[in-house]
């Protein structure tokens, strides 16, 4: 099956200065898509796909591929700066990046995102073309029971989200699941919820509410706050020491593999993922009252996942030929207009392409190391800004990116509609981190519950008598469990 | 009584029964599906009237049941009462520190910023991108505590022109356009 | 490397229009600089097929391109757009698919295909029905007669409900007297993943969306819901041949903005009529599995009213 010529040349293919050249522009085109709301990686690739017509296959995919991975990153480091993500794939990262950037060490929280995504791109690069084949198969047993079950696992973690006050927590996740329903419904294709409008006929998108909800509604909080001339006291450019990366080593290494694996399954994506991994490094931290106020675990986290959701995207594109995500259907396009045919067989018929290309998603995410780590000094002279100009650039960026998402002047109001809400939900203790929990989660949680029961011909017992599915649940309800149960015990100890 | 719970609790309430009554129009099966569009959103409004009755019955005693990992944190100092029997719970005793209803130059700057957003998307598609911008990024400025005039202006003008740089000429993106002239 | 390009694109324009094209096309088609918008978003069906058709026409007659992707609305962003700020000048067009009838059927209020110009339907998106390649059923009969022994025992996955193969598969069973559960997925890929994982019986669905599959064997087309069989898969009978006239009519084609040139929309029916064999073009539909089905302004408006009523009736039937 392993063929060394073909690796051989492959390795030659992609080390060319011309091949590099591109992968270096690809992955910064890519950060710069990443770190603007609104501009995802479909539509960078998409723009770049013009150019790449009269290069060689394995290079345009190679750029292509790079701009993905770039990507993943920036939408971290939007997250980091101005509390909202740049990209979907970033929402989880912006809960300990934030706190972190705040205190003074902005250098150290876009520095781990950097290399926490490459960590976790080039793992799954590796992962990926180990495991490619035999993870495709694995993936296909994933079916409607079991999606609903992953969904369920991952808003189990709303119980160990930081909540003053556990009604104010059920609400704020309840709300979420509520707006996901705003739209078309999935099962008879007639709208619900959307008041007569067509703005609301695709639903609401996770990104508006989540400028909204987490940008506006910080401004809106320091505008009311005041203090202009009033900078961030400690600040510092430096980057995370050797102690600080080797600390959350373990955490990278598992939320690669979690970012992988979702990845790998067509439909799930970066954002749950990352979620998943936040959560999972939380259960498993020495330190977990840290996450939420600047945990390196918590910032390291998310962003190996996510960047790890790449590879494992890349198995079903790959090995079945089907686009779990929008960008990956524009590279799906690209390659059948180079005549390739990703299936089963390109492993067998194309091998210098693929090893090519696995080739150049490791070197994407060398590439990505330097870069970023170059970068991050200037990043992080964002938050030094004086705060009127930082406070007016962050609601216009705010705005451009709702109208970035569909060009809809509909979508700005909605996400000054949902800043305002925030704003309340802050002000009144109400946690808005369940709600854009929900909202990633909702519609993978409905649509596969109801097409589970068509299958099962209206039987509940389906999402309990699959193994995969019933083990997954299982899980679910003790990670949900858990946090509860770990403070009553720590309450008694403490009274003893 | 924690009045911000109890009443923030009877809005929430009210918004799950209105979100029942809108799904009772939902029809209750389709073609596909037995379940039909009406059934989750229906179990979710049940979901959220039972918490905001928990809100409201526990805001009335004066209990916040925290959870996640923030009953640790050092600002919400539990007083233990009893050696807090009801494991996990902090009885706070906020009722007292309900902040009375201020009007203060924050909340102005506040409802002035609002007002300028929401002015915001009805320029634009009048003035087009670069001059709504430019007006509204200006008034933000101001708004957020600067007032020297020519910093005002260099800052509007460099952040409607970055955006535009990186939205519209970058990522060729469609920015609105004047109707107006 | 603009002005290069500009000066380029005028030599090879000149070839063709020298040696004088038919009187319909006195109009010049197409302009210096064309916009070609679509409703899907970047990756989606009709971004791709805009992103091909801009590319040949780069390609062979030196014009620039902008894709522009109205997304949102089901559609229906686009629409309004095309329909009220656009010049019928020939320099925009949009691509166009069942979903830009389905949408205005189910909102009130929505610009339909009557408040813009239909300029041409190009291809016809063939919908078969394909197993896994270990499922029981070898043909479509013994499919049928498994699903009569057993109502609604067998599931079949389509991409997305209230969409054209929903109607098709509602066509089939009502044409058949046979029950099956329809299974709406997220788009034909994940139904595919769904039949490949075995989770469903079979799939409802363009060919083209398990292509590499069903070339190496791992799927199997049972039949084809056209007139003809098709040629890339030449053993699966249509349904018209078991005794079911069920037929799907799955456009694709471009509108314009109302009030066209009716000289300039016969000039750029013609163009596009001409470009089936030029590359990247051909490659694209072939692959795609499209069948070339080229109609002019006037029967393709005529083929909309049709389907329009069509749909018209499928949707009050699906809630």
């Amino acid at each position: 099956m392993i063929e060394v010529a073909a690796i051989g040349e492959a390795f030659l293919n992609v080390i060319t200065p011309y091949t590099l050249f591109f992968l270096v522009l690809g992955v910064v085109l890519g950060i710069v898509a990443g770190i603007l709301p609104g501009i995802n990686g479909a539509i960078g690739i998409s723009l770049i796909l013009p150019f790449t017509f009269g290069m060689d296959p394995a290079t345009a995919l190679i750029m292509m591929l790079g701009l993905w991975g770039g990507q993943n990153f920036g939408g971290g480091v939007t997250a980091a700066l101005i509390h909202t993500p740049g990209a979907a794939s970033g929402a989880a990262t912006l809960f300990d990046s934030y706190p972190l950037a705040q205190q003074g060490h902005a250098g150290k929280a876009l520095g781990l995102i950097c290399i926490a995504s490459a960590v976790g791109w080039f793992l799954s690069t590796i992962l990926l073309a180990v495991t490619a084949l035999p993870l495709a198969a694995f993936a296909l047993r994933f079916s409607a029971a079991e999606y609903f079950a992953v969904g369920i696992f991952g808003l189990s973690m709303v119980a160990s989200l930081a909540t003053k006050n556990i009604f104010k927590g059920a609400l704020a996740t309840l709300l979420g699941l509520l707006v996901v329903t705003i739209g078309t419904d999935p099962f008879s294709g007639m709208p619900r919820f959307t008041f007569g409008r067509f703005e609301l006929m695709n639903g609401i998108s996770f990104l508006i509410v989540m400028i909204g909800v987490f940008a506006v509604a910080e401004v809106l909080v320091q505008i009311q706050k005041g203090g202009a001339t009033e900078k961030i006291a400690a600040y510092s450019r430096a980057l995370p020491s050797w102690a600080e990366i080797r600390s959350v080593v373990p955490t990278m290494l598992r939320s690669t593999g979690i970012g992988m694996a979702v990845g790998a399954a067509p439909g799930a994506g970066g954002s749950i993922a990352a979620f998943i991994a936040y959560n999972e490094a939380k259960r498993f931290s020495k330190k977990p009252d840290e996450f939420g106020r600047g945990s390196l675990e918590g910032v390291a986290a998310p962003e190996s996942a996510n960047n790890a959701t790449e590879g494992g995207a890349m198995v079903p594109l790959l090995a079945l030929g089907i686009p779990g995500s929008g960008a990956a259907a524009v590279i799906l396009a690209a390659m059948i207009l180079y005549g390739l045919r990703p299936g089963p067989q390109i492993f067998t018929q194309e091998p210098v392409l693929v090893y090519s290309l696995f080739f150049g998603l490791a070197l994407g995410a060398v590439v990505l190391l330097i870069v970023g780590l170059l970068l991050t000094p200037w990043l992080a002279m964002v938050v030094r800004i004086p705060k009127p100009y930082l406070l007016t650039g962050i609601a216009g960026v705010s705005f451009m990116a709702a109208l970035a998402i569909t060009g809809l002047m509909f979508d700005v109001r909605l996400v000054l509609l949902f800043g305002v809400l925030g704003y309340i939900m802050r002000k009144l203790d109400f946690p808005p981190a369940p709600m854009i929990l929900a909202l990633v989660l909702g519609f993978m949680i409905e649509t596969n519950m109801r097409r589970a029961l068509i299958l099962s011909d209206g039987d509940w017992s389906i999402f309990v008598t699959r193994p995969i599915s019933a083990t997954i649940l299982a899980v679910a309800v003790l990670s949900f469990v858990y946090p509860m149960l770990r403070s009553v015990i720590r309450a008694r100890r403490a009274a003893a | 009584m924690i009045r911000s719970n109890v009443v923030s609790g009877f809005v929430c309430l009210g918004f799950g029964a209105y979100v029942w009554w809108l799904a009772q129009a939902v029809p209750p099966m389709t073609l596909t599906d037995n379940l039909g569009g009406r059934f989750f959103p229906q179990l979710i409004s049940i979901g959220f009237m039972i918490a905001s009755l928990g809100l409201i019955i526990t805001g009335f005693f004066g209990i916040e049941i925290s959870g996640g990992t923030v009953a640790q944190d050092k600002s919400v100092q539990p007083r233990a009462e009893g050696g807090d029997a009801a494991g996990g719970r902090t009885v706070e005793q906020k009722a007292a520190e309900a902040p009375a209803p201020r009007f203060g130059a924050g909340e102005v700057r506040l409802l002035a910023f609002v007002a300028t957003m929401l002015a915001y998307t009805f320029l634009l598609p009048l003035l087009g991108y670069v001059v709504a911008s430019a007006l509204t990024f200006a008034v933000m400025i101001v708004i957020a505590g600067e007032r020297r005039p020519l910093r005002v202006a260099l800052g509007a003008v460099a952040i409607t022109m970055m955006l535009y740089a990186l939205f519209g000429v970058v990522f060729n993106m469609r920015l609105p356009v004047a109707s107006l002239y | 490397m603009q002005h290069l390009r500009k000066i380029v694109s005028a030599a090879t324009l000149a070839l063709p229009f020298a040696f004088g094209m038919s009187a319909a096309q006195a109009q010049d088609w197409p302009p210096q600089s064309l916009t070609l918008a679509t409703h899907s978003s970047p990756g989606g069906g009709g971004d791709i097929m805009m992103r091909n058709l801009a590319r040949t026409l780069e390609e062979k007659f030196g014009v620039t391109t902008v894709v522009d992707n109205r997304v949102g609305g089901s559609g229906a962003v686009a629409m309004s757009w095309l329909a009220t700020q656009v010049e019928p000048d020939g320099t925009t067009l949009k691509s166009v698919t069942p979903t830009q009838l389905l949408t205005p059927l189910r909102v009130e209020g929505l610009p339909s295909y009557e408040d813009v110009t239909p300029i041409a339907r190009l291809f016809l998106d063939p919908t078969t029905l394909y197993v896994h390649d270990d499922s029981p059923y070898q043909t479509m009969e013994e499919f049928m007669d498994a699903a009569r022994a057993d109502p609604r025992g067998l599931s079949i996955g389509i991409g997305s409900a209230g969409s054209l193969d929903n109607l098709v598969l509602q066509n089939f069973m009502r044409a058949t007297d046979l029950q099956f559960r329809t299974v709406p997925h997220e788009g034909g890929g994940d139904a595919v993943v769904a039949l490949l994982g075995q989770h469903i019986d079979a799939v409802l669905l363009n060919p083209g969306q398990g292509l590499s599959h069903l070339e190496a064997g791992t799927l199997r087309i049972l039949g084809v819901f056209q007139e003809e069989r098709l040629d890339a898969f030449p053993d699966a009978p249509t349904l018209a041949e078991l005794g079911y006239p069920v037929i799907s009519n799955k456009f694709r084609g471009v509108f314009g903005p109302p009030n066209m040139d009716r000289e300039l929309l016969d000039a750029i029916a013609a163009v596009l009529a001409d470009i089936y064999d030029d590359e990247p073009w051909r490659t694209y539909w072939v692959e795609s599995s499209l069948n070339p089905a080229f109609l002019g302004p006037d029967e393709f408006k005529a083929n909309l009213d049709i389907a329009n009523e069509e749909f018209r009736e499928f949707l009050a039937g699906l809630n």
